[in-house]
């Protein structure tokens, strides 16, 4: 095989290998106290008047740093119409979310993440009951998402 | 070849850029569907009040210079520096003697406090109760968390303010900003006053 055979291959795997592992992201926000600390907002969908949120939590900086918080505390704004609604519970008062690290006060996330490395999330919210165009999303630590749209699926 | 420089590429890529599977169980759905009928119509919303809804930042163009936040700043006789707002209420405005349930007449004052936490967006609030020196020092330290806690409750309660963000402490009578007796070992009622307070300490985010 000739260098121009492999050149081309290497470029190839480079182009395919970073495009599926790079998720697309709605929106970026800031850790309150640490700039480096990024969430990002990287999909959500409505279904059956019930929105999932997927975020992935990134340590960018040198050290590793822990996220602590319970899903009880997240919430989504209906701006518009100046809403608020609680992450969903199961019939046992479980938050509809995860990972947790363990099941106290309706779930806990409480990890560890190493520097240059990152952890997915994820929660369930009732759709607002005003059918708003955007929604704001919080969760603790973080910069709430702001005026994200709402995508039916 | 080919499989050699794949292989240096996956394995020298960022571990930042490795998606990590994340697996929602195949039950959530539904669990969050059967939750949702479980809230009725409402959906467990809650009315916000305008200015709950600056506190998460949703009004970005809110900020300390506001002509409201600096006369909110003002009333409460705030200490404004680049990293902290700090401020101290007269426990007598707050309590009733010996009671921990907010007084009505406090209300005013508590949402200036909020106002002022929305304007900053600030997610790091603490608390701290204060005693003057009568009563039993245990018994003290009891009241002084049991009123940071109440003050705690009623902000959360009032607003968008996420409860992780605010902690709270009770020092009981140990930190007096003002003498709780004179010189000559008299009883100083105007040294306790100071004393029985409870304080907010507001960081600001760091830009």
């Amino acid at each position: 095989m000739n260098l121009k055979k492999i050149v081309f291959y290497l470029v190839f795997i480079m182009v395919l290998g970073s495009s599926t592992l790079c998720a697309a992201v709605i929106q970026t926000q800031v850790s309150n106290n640490n700039e480096n600390i990024v969430a990002e907002l990287t999909a959500l969908t409505l279904q059956n008047n019930i929105i999932t949120v997927r975020i992935k939590i990134i340590n960018k900086s040198d050290a590793s740093d822990k996220f602590d918080f319970y899903f009880k505390d997240c919430y989504i704004i209906d701006e518009a119409n100046q809403k608020k609604y609680y992450i969903l519970k199961d019939s046992e008062g479980r938050c509809i979310g995860g990972p947790f690290s363990s099941d106290g006060d309706g779930g806990r996330f409480e990890f560890w993440i190493k520097s240059q490395n990152m952890m997915n999330m994820w929660a369930k919210f009732p759709m607002p009951i005003d059918n708003p165009e955007s929604i704001s999303i919080s969760i603790p630590g973080f910069m709430p998402f702001e005026a994200i749209k709402l995508a039916v699926k | 070849m080919i499989g050699f420089f794949a292989a240096v590429f996956l394995f020298s890529a960022p571990a930042i850029w490795a998606e990590q599977d994340l697996l929602i169980p195949p039950d959530a759905h539904e669990k969050a569907i059967q939750s949702l009928k479980k809230l009725g119509p409402g959906r467990g919303a809650l009315k916000l009040s305008a200015k709950m809804v600056r506190i998460i930042g949703v009004v970005s163009a809110i900020n300390m210079n506001t002509a409201e936040i600096k006369r909110d700043l003002k009333d409460l006789n705030a200490a404004v520096s680049d990293t902290e707002i700090r401020i101290a209420m007269a426990g007598d405005v707050l309590f009733d003697f010996d009671k921990w349930n907010i007084r009505q007449d406090a209300e005013a004052q508590l949402k200036k406090v909020i106002n002022i936490i929305a304007a900053s967006k600030s997610t790091e609030i603490t608390i701290s109760g204060h005693t003057d020196s009568k009563g039993s020092a245990e018994y003290n330290l009891k009241l002084s968390r049991q009123r940071a806690q109440a003050v705690k409750d009623w902000i959360v309660k009032n607003s968008s303010i996420s409860e992780s963000s605010v902690r709270i402490s009770g020092y009981g009578e140990t930190r007096p900003a003002a003498p709780n007796s004179k010189e000559d070992g008299s009883d100083n009622p105007e040294g306790r006053q100071k004393n029985r307070r409870v304080e907010f300490s507001i960081k600001i985010l760091k830009k």
